[in-house]
């Protein structure tokens, strides 16, 4: 646990010192100071999974990346039929999505490896926050749709 | 007597012509420089505004600028710009061809242009702006794909174009992006993917599967790819993976993400295989380290002591999306043959704020780099922080250089064309 923490400082030490003689990155906010304002925030479990599963590429604030994916916010397939958004996250999406005159080109991996009380606490908390959906998706209804879901051959484990 | 005193204003006048070092002084720069930041000296025009989500870019002997859209604009792919009255302003803005893409260059009259399936070409007569008739296909029989399906290109100069193919996955995971999902070993996607293809830049119909030589391989994805004509070497700037916390949250922490690992600026030479995804580079130790995918802690290096480390690395996701050697005097001596490659920008460095969203010149003597990398022009986010990529105002996307010297950048957001130019002293 020492040697994990020790090294884990040391990353942090070469990175700072990195940071002050790099090349002009000095207008930035000092990233130890964002790091801490971040993990002493409240944040709730649904948000901390959002955060982590799906964070990256529909960004924290679900504005997502222009060009590859799709913004959540208002976005009329958080707001839309609550087995179909189950089914995208449970089979992920392979083809172009239009949307907003927009064309986005990244594929969605299948993330059926959440379980379905994690799918129904993600999905409840993107339909509230970038639809101003209230009611929540329940694990049940994760259940009834992975049920309907052929397995993947010989990956899933 | 006279003779002389005139050899002397001839050299007097000829000495100032060199020191003065603006051959564009008619040109008036935009008060603002079109809403980016430049070195001293310099100044920018901007010239033309909303084109679409611009790619690429390609300026003909003539001064006419090509512009390849990721999306169709006006029911077209492209659009190709003219200024008639020598003020640095498009008036002349014609959208043309039926292809969206990325890469576009003009080479022997022509104007070569990538979907992300095909490499095609017009013809082009040096008068008319845009080409006539339908393209000819140059390379096709490029997979598919939904991920990294860019196609930018670049031509050595004695008869071959060099086309990126992309892998399509972040690190040849069996289920791609998939937490804990391992690596296949040895990577099937180096086959078709992942790698540079080389074709002859004037045969028609090549299929990438017959007629292509894959140059070199183990390159995730390279949309900044240009020949060095100064050195006759072809370099690159890859793109490196994502999401090392994501998929690996017991190895990696949301700061080790957002600065793991250091895009590579890379030499590539013929018949080479790079690291990918066997390796990612740490740019912290200075070192090839081991995919998680492929075993790695973290610290691990393994077999990746076998490949060859960039000749520079930048920050993490900041998105090299193009490179050029700059082989004009237009700019101060210090620029000549240096490298100037544009960041699109991150959207992985979450919690922290989004970065990158520059263009950064790398000084090189010969072969590498003679010096640190050093930003350019920046200011393109239009603001100090950013939570994620929407919020930019632009987005340095594609580079060329004029036939005065001039440096055109494009911007993927709303699609801003700028002219950067040097103004003297």
């Amino acid at each position: 646990m020492k040697t994990v923490f020790r090294s884990l400082l040391s990353l942090v030490l070469v990175f700072g010192s990195c940071r002050s003689t790099g090349h002009e990155n000095k207008e930035q906010a000092p990233a130890g100071l964002k790091a801490e304002t971040f993990t002493f925030q409240e944040v709730l479990p649904e948000e901390t999974l959002y955060n982590q599963h799906c964070g990256s590429c529909h960004q924290r604030d679900g504005s997502g990346v222009p060009g590859m994916y799709p913004s959540l916010v208002s976005n009329p397939v958080v707001s839309s039929e609550r087995e179909y958004l189950i089914r995208i996250v449970l089979e992920g999406v392979s083809g172009p999505v239009h949307s907003k005159n927009e064309v986005y080109s990244a594929v969605m991996p299948p993330q059926d490896y959440l379980t379905d009380e994690e799918i129904s606490l993600i999905l409840s908390y993107v339909r509230k926050r970038f639809g101003a959906i209230q009611d929540p998706v329940t694990l049940f209804e994760v259940e009834a749709v992975r049920n309907t879901i052929q397995p993947r051959s010989g990956l899933v484990p | 007597m006279k003779s002389q005193m005139l050899i002397f204003a001839a050299f007097l006048l000829f000495f100032s012509c060199t020191e003065k070092q603006s051959n564009l002084s008619h040109l008036l720069a935009d008060p603002d420089n079109g809403g980016i930041t430049l070195p001293e000296g310099f100044g920018a025009i901007v010239v033309a505004d909303n084109l679409g989500r611009a790619r690429h870019i390609a300026v003909n002997d003539n001064g006419d600028v090509y512009v390849i859209l990721q999306r169709p604009d006006n029911e077209h792919g492209m659009v190709a710009l003219r200024d008639t009255t020598g003020d640095g302003k498009a008036d002349l803005i014609s959208y043309f061809g039926d292809f969206t893409g990325t890469g576009i260059g003009i080479h022997n009259n022509h104007l070569y242009f990538s979907s992300d399936t095909a490499v095609m070409r017009y013809a082009l007569d040096g008068s008319t702006l845009v080409p006539d008739g339908e393209p000819e296909i140059i390379a096709m029989g490029f997979i598919p794909e939904r991920q990294h399906a860019a196609k930018p290109f670049t031509f050595d100069g004695i008869g071959n174009i060099y086309v990126t193919v992309g892998a399509p996955s972040n690190n040849c995971q069996e289920r791609d992006r998939v937490p804990g999902s391992q690596g296949m070993d040895p990577c099937p996607l180096l086959e078709r993917y992942a790698g540079i293809w080389r074709f002859r830049e004037d045969l028609l119909n090549q299929h990438q599967a017959n007629d292509g030589m894959r140059y070199a391989s183990g390159i995730r994805h390279a949309v900044a790819l240009r020949w060095n004509s100064h050195v006759g070497e072809l370099y690159l700037v890859q793109h490196g993976r994502d999401q090392l916390d994501q998929l690996f949250p017991e190895l990696y922490d949301s700061e080790q993400n957002a600065n793991l690992p250091g895009e590579e600026f890379l030499l590539i030479r013929e018949g080479q295989a790079y690291s990918w995804p066997y390796c990612y580079y740490d740019p912290f130790r200075e070192e090839l380290v081991l995919s998680p995918e492929y075993g790695g802690d973290g610290n691990q290096i393994g077999r990746c002591s076998e490949f060859e480390k960039p000749l520079m690395s930048f920050p993490a996701h900041y998105a090299p999306n193009d490179l050029i050697f700059y082989h004009a005097d237009q700019f101060p001596r210090r620029f000549r043959h240096g490298a100037f490659i544009a960041f699109h920008g991150s959207w992985n460095r979450s919690p922290y704020g989004q970065e990158g969203y520059n263009i950064v010149f790398v000084p090189m003597k010969e072969e590498r780099p003679a010096g640190p990398w050093e930003v350019f022009a920046n200011g393109f986010a239009g603001k100090e922080f950013l939570n994620s990529p929407r919020e930019a105002e632009f987005r340095p996307m594609g580079l060329a250089t004029g036939p005065d010297g001039s440096l055109y950048v494009t911007d993927s957001q709303k699609g801003r064309i700028w002219r950067i130019f040097y103004l003297g002293k």
